[in-house]
């Protein structure tokens, strides 16, 4: 189990358990991070918070604050079918110039 | 169901953001709109009347809200409508595209015991998705009406209407919350049903059981009550020593649980790897790392410059059609009719000027709203917020509020009034109360005057220099603002939904600017209406007054003087105008060229030639237009129709100025200037934004702020000028 902020752009993983206080946790609930469910990141905005999920079919953007609420377990990504953990993570690092990754947002796990 | 057989069906229409509701609404009601208050209800919804089949149904607009609970101002408004008017029935507006998350607020509206149609909109979307949706099928496992909808298209939405009246059906027993749950339920209902009449007694007895605090407070203050919110709250210990989960997160997972498997089981997808969408090719752009705030930047550029210049010329032709032949037409009747003269200037100068200072502002708010719609409605706002959230958070704001500041820049109005695209109430005061820091475009003239006489060689700098200090102060204001004023809540949540992007419809961004462009000539045209009579009777009382040093308001100027002793300019003069500057900034300037230059002789009325005039004005007004295409047309990078403008020198009035302030005072006097309270009509927006309580705070706020600027910039100012 890790927080939600872990996950880089592109991975994908399901949804453990939601936290925060009582508003910020309905809300997130409402909008369907409920456990179960399955979130990707999208892309990180200019400044590196907030940042875009997809989650049910629709895009969400949280705050890495709020973000930070939601832990999740990671799923094999779509593209490559490689088991969860750092898998994905090297097979971008070995596809994609850094400075690329920076720019869709490759700051994104700190 | 049938509806009440004696009086008009109402109908709510209720969905998420973003779903297509507004649009639905207004191509069923069209201009014929109405936002006002329900019986008990301080909040203003929507509402419309359309002829279905003979009958008049009134349709009402609640706002868009992913739920029902109780966690925000939109959800409580639209929870309550349909709790205590019992509308007839409700059509649940959701978006084909995205049917789960809809799904799940539709299923809120059933437990809450409305009679529900559901509308599947944007369903020719959905097709161009891949998504296809078995409409009798979802029908039935729902048990209401489902109509496949396209928002523009009006009859398919009639017989949504009529399908409502006639055929929607609720269910309030809808979701099985499993077997601890329900235990529960069914043991506290009867309780319920004991203490309180409930149209919805399961609703409540779920809502009692997930720790809602409004239910919670509803059942009153008797011991019996009491009895059940604490019976009510160990039965939720129970439910939680169970599962490992409390029970609102239990009822949110048991309601999505239910329409996933609704939605799993009507919505198939064919083609396996989805294509990205065009939504997707525009944030790739418009959301991107690098690229994403240069074309925030450039757009807020282009708003601002739409609102400030492109209605500049409309402002004129308003000015000079009510000030100018207007205002001659009601002098030459009056004379005709040997009215006193005192009548005529009440009216001219009084009634006149105010009502227009008030249709003045016309030309800006349309093209404001205007813009704001288009914004809202393309889908862009949120890309908007997103980019530039982390920088407003700094301030405690969210990121929506950077563009009331920016539209702030060219007049404080718009800008006051557009922080009402914000969600959040206190982000729309604060904002609103940085709003003013703003230097205006009328702050300007005078600026320029002044920097002019007191120091030509660095100018420009000077009037950036207030611009910035403008700035520096609305930053500082913020801070302080939300450390104490709203120091106890935390700061409000981002979760935002990012909907796909849409063709804005004509008929949505028409209605918005005239809807809210009429609101703000409706509210706040009492308050400048009475400040332009107010400013009209001081100056000419008592009656036959000679000059203005004489008057009621040369007087009072002359009392407050003092006041303004510590800041250098402690004169009644400078006292005055600034007094008349509340009715409108640059009026400082003519206020002060009368003053110490004299009043200009009282001119006759102009003969009235009414064909000339009529002429005039309807040529004024295609000017103003071709004027304002060629201003548009001039922010097309290249292009350049205007000709550079001679700049406005006052030779005398600088001379004057210059015997009358120091450089120092000058400064403290420019500080002043852009610091206190903007003018009477900004006032009057933020009453008709956040009520009379914060516009007073606001008024006295900036007074005090500028105040203790100008104080402290005249004794700098001094001690760097040396003297």
């Amino acid at each position: 189990m890790e927080q939600l902020t872990a996950l880089l752009p592109m991975q994908r993983a399901a949804i453990q358990s939601v936290h925060g206080g009582a508003t910020l946790r309905k809300r997130l609930l409402d909008m369907g991070l409920v456990p179960g469910a399955e979130i990707s990141v999208v892309r990180v905005a200019p400044l590196g918070d907030p940042v875009e999920y997809m989650v049910k079919g629709y895009r969400l953007s949280l705050r890495r604050s709020e973000a930070s609420q939601v832990m999740i377990q990671r799923l094999p990504c779509a593209d490559c079918d490689q088991p969860a953990e750092e898998g994905c993570d090297s097979q971008q690092a070995s596809r994609c110039p850094r400075w690329l990754r920076w720019l869709y947002g490759g700051t994104h796990g700190r | 169901m049938a509806g009440k057989a004696d009086t008009s069906p109402v109908v709510v229409l209720a969905g998420n953001p973003n779903a297509g509701k507004s649009t639905i609404f207004n191509t069923l009601t069209g201009g014929r709109q109405h936002v006002g208050n329900w019986p008990g209800k301080t909040v203003e919804v929507a509402s419309g009347v359309v002829r279905w089949n003979g009958q008049a149904v009134t349709l009402v607009d609640l706002p868009g809200t992913y739920s029902l609970s109780a966690h925000s101002p939109e959800e409580v408004i639209a929870r309550d409508f349909i709790l205590e008017q019992r509308p007839d029935a409700a059509i649940v507006v959701a978006d084909a595209t995205n049917l789960e998350r809809n799904l799940y607020l539709a299923a809120q509206v059933l437990e809450l015991g409305a009679p529900v149609t559901l509308a599947l909109n944007m369903m020719d979307r959905a097709e161009a998705e891949g998504i296809a949706i078995d409409v009798e099928l979802l029908a039935r496992l729902l048990g209401v009406p489902v109509v496949p909808t396209v928002g523009t298209r009006r009859q398919g939405l009639m017989d949504l209407v009529g399908l409502a009246v006639t055929e929607a059906a609720s269910h309030p027993n809808l979701i099985d919350y499993g077997n601890e749950l329900e235990a529960e339920i069914a043991a506290l209902q009867p309780q319920l049903g004991a203490l309180i009449a409930s149209d919805t007694p399961r609703y409540t007895t779920l809502k009692l059981l997930e720790g809602d605090r409004l239910v919670a407070q509803a059942l009153g203050d008797t011991p019996q009550a009491a009895a059940l919110r604490q019976q009510a709250e160990e039965a939720a210990a129970r439910v939680q020593a169970v599962y490992g989960d409390d029970v609102e997160l239990l009822v949110a997972d048991r309601r999505y649980g239910f329409v996933h498997g609704l939605a799993h089981q009507v919505v198939k997808r064919h083609g396996g790897h989805r294509p990205r969408s065009l939504t997707d090719r525009i944030d790739d752009i418009a959301a991107h790392r690098v690229l994403g705030l240069p074309i925030f930047f450039g757009l807020m550029a282009l708003v601002f410059k739409l609102t400030a210049d492109a209605s500049a010329p409309f402002v004129d032709w308003i000015d000079a059609t009510v000030n100018g032949v207007l205002a001659n037409w009601v002098a030459a009747a009056l004379s005709a009719v040997a009215a006193p003269a005192w009548l005529t200037s009440l009216l001219v100068d009084g009634v006149m000027a105010g009502v227009g200072g008030v249709l003045v502002f016309l030309p800006v708010l349309l093209i404001l709203y205007l813009c704001l719609a288009l914004l809202e409605d393309s889908g862009y706002m949120a890309r908007a917020a997103f980019v530039m959230d982390k920088l407003m958070h700094l301030l405690g704001l969210h990121g929506k509020s950077f563009i009331p500041l920016i539209v702030g820049f060219g007049c404080n109005v718009p800008g006051i009034l557009a922080t009402r695209t914000l969600e959040n109430r206190r982000d729309r005061i604060l904002t609103g109360l940085m709003v003013p820091l703003m230097s205006c475009a009328a702050r300007l003239p005078v600026y320029v005057i002044f920097a002019a006489a007191f120091f030509p060689r660095h100018a420009s700098a000077v009037i950036f220099g207030l611009y910035l200090l403008g700035i520096a102060l609305a930053v500082l204001t913020g801070l302080l603002m939300r450390r104490t004023l709203f120091g106890k809540t935390t700061d409000s949540l981002f979760v935002l939904e990012l909907p796909p992007y849409r063709l804005p419809a004509w008929r949505g961004l028409r209605t918005h600017m005239w809807r809210h462009s009429a609101e703000f000539v409706h509210k706040a045209a009492t308050l400048i209406l009475a400040a332009s009579v107010t400013v009209w009777a001081l100056l000419n009382l008592p009656v036959g007054v000679a000059s203005t040093e004489e008057s009621v308001f040369g007087r009072l100027a002359g009392a407050i003087a003092p006041a303004f002793e510590p800041l250098g300019f402690g004169n009644w003069q400078a006292a005055g105008s600034l007094v008349t500057g509340l009715v409108a900034k640059e009026v400082v300037i003519s206020s002060m060229a009368v003053i110490y230059l004299g009043d200009a002789p009282d001119e006759p009325p102009e003969p009235v030639d009414l064909a000339a005039d009529v002429r005039g004005i309807v040529v004024g007004f295609g000017q103003a237009v071709v004027d304002s295409a060629r201003i548009v047309l001039s922010m097309i990078p290249g292009v350049d129709l205007m000709g550079d403008e001679p700049p406005q020198t006052d030779t005398a009035l600088s001379q004057a100025l210059q015997t009358h302030f120091t450089p120092a005072s000058a400064l403290a006097f420019l500080v002043f200037v852009l610091l206190y309270a903007p003018c009477i009509a900004a006032m009057g927006a933020l009453k008709a934004e956040f009520g009379g309580k914060w516009m007073a705070f606001s008024f006295t706020y900036l007074l005090a702020l500028a105040w203790i600027t100008g104080f402290v910039t005249y004794r700098v100012a001094g001690w760097l000028f040396g003297g």
